[in-house]
């Protein structure tokens, strides 16, 4: 008995000293963070640090996934009842008029330890439309969400195509389109009919010259690529010192009308069209010869599928920034900045110190982030200098330089935020809605739809106080 | 303990339970309803009509109320001509009713999500096996949920494929239940099949075919999920139902106000039109 009992005492003292070894050196060991991340695809990265967090720091990480629809609504309710559920949240960046109160700053712990996250190394565009508001650094980038372009350059290279495209309007095939003008023409040009000729050989499928994502509840997105640049040279949701809506001017009409007549050219079903339907249709039947839309096709530039059309040459995608608009001999290009996903601490958080060193951890400069960044399948799209310069990337996907050189230039040119102000998802629902139901035919004119936003905008205005929104207007730029 | 006493004790924790989850829920959303009650302003300040006058000058609110309405008319409709179909030829064939009613009630056993992007699959205008049937028939493809005049439709068709085997189900309970004495006198007096139908069995299944009306009416207006995945109220406002409008305001929009008014301006309507089925109900009762 004596034996035995001496026994379990070093044993039990073997064991303590053990623990005691383990727990030096963990700042935070003990220590729950909970994180409120995009379910699906975008979560994986979060379990797969899981170990890594709590071996390095001691901090056990609690996911909590909630599905991007209702993300704005969950996490808003916790946020407004002052739960302390969540330390950090991964959310849309449009919605900081409604979560600023409610995140904190990082600029402290930015200064404390000289950038270790390494804003310095994001791009200005991303920091600009993301995580900047008001001056301070409330967030910082998760996916550098960003639209592009992309045609079908094997159809532009056609030298038939091109003869044919002059013949018709007088001016050389573009390649790449600069101007909404001239997608027209080209969506125009390319719309033909099964049986019909198409770089020289008969097409197996219709053939559409232009899609966009035109579903109820997407479909601002598509306007707003078209109503920034047509409302150069300085594009504004709202007059900076009336908050007046900028939603009815001239320039907004006609991109409006430009949407319309694209859809002349567009696949019957663009009306129910989300990112599955475009993605398949462009780059798995290859049935569409412009479109925009994320950075997934070009991160994916191989996956592209032969035109629909007998002995078709080697499929080619061509990516560029999203057109623009020509005004008096000067070319206004602009790229929407998707507000995207991007994380912050809460600021009822009981652990932000160790919230901010897992925000570190997953997001900051180094092969952790990029190594997920590298990998297609997460959805987390490259944001760094050292991303988009990452010499391991180009040597991983061969080819990978085309695309993100294209989106570096067109990051590096006139970037353009989302709308960020409180009841911003409000906002831009009505815009939806009403842009969705003139190209539905609801409404005669494109005036007519968007004199109803810009009275629903100024109601909303009114609701929230103009000069409150007027003051977190100005944050956005 | 006397009986009233012990009768209240054991009654209590019902009533309570009943108070926690209607009566209460029901007298704060009236009192919602009467503030301005938007959970981003800190203010709930009471506003008296303006939430309900909002509501009234919306188009939107016309949009969904008339969505609605034509659904429930044309489920109803539907789903009781085939759910009667499919009851009476279950009815006269004992033998199979016990292999084909679970099969036939699957559709019912489906989550409306699950059909709401099974649906975006099969109506998809370029992949669609419905439009590649038509084209081997000589149609023309349809845009179905994407197009402005066939979005509701294939809600429609969605849903009453759905529904059909639970009224089948609940008149087919209702036939089973029926007495044979009637259908014998009819039999001695030489009634046909289509007499015996609309003189014996209609009206002695009146209280069930009202019952039906009343479960699904109800249901309808509740319907949300397969909108939501398949057309999200669109194209336009074609497909928007009232309860996609008030989830719109309450949770997207967060005026708790404005959506607890515009749900108290479709109860009271509803609140008739449930009362008149169920006087109906009970005539139906008294007569049978």
């Amino acid at each position: 008995m004596k034996r035995l009992m001496i026994i379990i005492v070093c044993f039990l003292l073997i064991l303590s000293f053990s623990l005691l070894a383990n727990g030096q050196g963990k700042p935070f060991d003990g220590i729950t963070v909970t994180a409120a991340v995009h379910s699906g695809h975008q979560v994986a990265p979060w379990y797969s640090e899981e170990g890594n967090i709590k071996e390095k720091y001691g901090i056990k990480l609690n996911v909590i996934e909630i599905t991007q629809d209702e993300m704005y609504s969950r996490e808003f309710l916790e946020l407004t009842q002052r739960t302390g559920v969540y330390d950090i949240i991964q959310y849309n960046s449009a919605w900081i008029g409604d979560f600023e109160p409610y995140v904190l700053p990082l600029d402290d712990y930015v200064t404390k330890d000289n950038d270790a996250i390494g804003y310095s190394d994001i791009l200005p565009a991303f920091n600009k439309a993301q995580n900047i508001w008001g001056g301070k650094r409330v967030s910082t980038t998760i996916d550098g969400d960003t639209f592009l372009f992309y045609y079908r350059k094997d159809l532009f290279k056609d030298e038939g195509e091109k003869s044919a495209f002059k013949a018709k309007f007088g001016y050389e095939l573009p390649d790449p389109p600069k101007t909404w003008q001239e997608v027209v023409d080209i969506a125009k040009f390319f719309t033909r009919n099964k049986g019909e000729k198409l770089a020289g050989r008969t097409l197996i499928k219709d053939f559409y010259g232009y899609a966009d994502q035109a579903k109820r509840g997407r479909v601002y997105y598509w306007y707003l690529f078209r109503f920034v640049p047509f409302n150069a040279p300085n594009p504004h949701y709202f007059n900076p010192d009336t908050m007046e809506p900028n939603i009815n001017s001239l320039g907004s009409i006609a991109a409006l009308e430009n949407m319309m007549e694209l859809l002349k050219y567009s696949p019957p079903g663009v009306l129910g069209w989300e990112w599955d339907e475009l993605y398949k249709a462009a780059m798995g039947d290859g049935t569409v010869a412009m479109w925009i839309h994320w950075t997934d096709e070009g991160r994916g530039f191989d996956k592209l599928t032969p035109l629909p059309i007998e002995n078709p040459p080697l499929p080619e995608l061509g990516i560029s920034a999203t057109p623009g608009v020509e005004l008096n001999g000067k070319l206004y290009q602009f790229t929407i900045v998707d507000s995207a996903w991007v994380g912050s601490i809460c600021k009822d958080s009981k652990n932000p110190d160790a919230a901010y060193e897992v925000l570190k951890h997953m997001f900051g400069a180094g092969p952790v982030n990029l190594h997920y960044i590298m990998d297609s399948t997460i959805g987390w799209d490259a944001f760094r200098y050292s991303h988009f310069n990452s010499p391991e990337w180009r040597q991983k996907v061969p080819g990978i330089e085309k695309y993100l050189e294209i989106e570096l230039e067109a990051l590096e040119q006139d970037s353009y935020p989302m709308l960020k102000i409180p009841g911003a998802f409000e906002y831009t629902d009505v815009l939806d809605l009403n842009v969705s139901k003139y190209l539905a035919g609801d409404f005669k004119t494109a005036k007519e739809a968007l004199d109803v936003v810009a009275s629903k905008w100024s109601e909303l205005n009114n609701k929230f106080g103009l000069n409150k929104q007027k003051e977190f207007y100005s944050k956005i730029w | 303990m006397t009986n009233i006493k012990r009768a209240t004790v054991l009654v209590l924790p019902t009533v309570l339970f009943l108070v926690l989850i209607v009566i209460f829920p029901m007298l704060f959303s009236i009192k919602v309803a009467f503030s301005g009650y938007d959970i981003r302003i800190p203010e709930h300040p009471f506003v008296g009509l303006r939430n309900f006058i909002y509501i009234f000058k919306q188009a939107l609110f016309y949009d969904a109320i008339s969505v609605t309405g034509i659904m429930i008319i044309a489920e109803l409709f539907f789903e009781l001509i085939i759910g009667f179909v499919l009851a009476l030829s279950l009815l006269q064939l004992p033998r199979v009713r016990q292999l084909f009613q679970p099969i036939l009630l699957m559709p019912i056993m489906i989550m409306p999500v699950v059909i709401g992007y099974v649906g975006r699959l099969i109506f998809e205008e370029r992949s669609s096996p419905i439009n590649y049937f038509l084209n081997m028939l000589g149609f023309e493809s349809i845009a179905w949920h994407a197009s402005t005049k066939y979005a509701l439709i294939t809600v429609l068709i969605l849903r009453i494929w759905q529904w059909s085997p639970f009224v089948m189900a609940i008149i087919l309970a209702g036939l089973l239940s029926l007495p044979r004495e009637p259908y014998d006198a009819a039999m001695v007096d030489g009634a046909n099949s289509w007499q015996t139908f609309i003189y014996i069995t209609l009206p002695l299944l009146k209280p069930v075919i009202m019952l039906v009306l009343i479960m699904r009416t109800l249901e309808i207006l509740q319907v949300f999920d397969i909108i939501y995945v398949l057309t999200m109220g669109g194209p336009g406002s074609r497909t928007t139902t009232f309860s996609l409008f008030t989830y719109l305001i309450g949770f997207r929009y967060w005026d708790i106000g404005q959506a607890s008014a515009a749900a108290w301006i479709v109860m009271i309507p509803l609140s008739i039109l449930i009362s008149t089925f169920v006087k109906f109900m009970e005539k139906g009762e008294k007569v049978g």
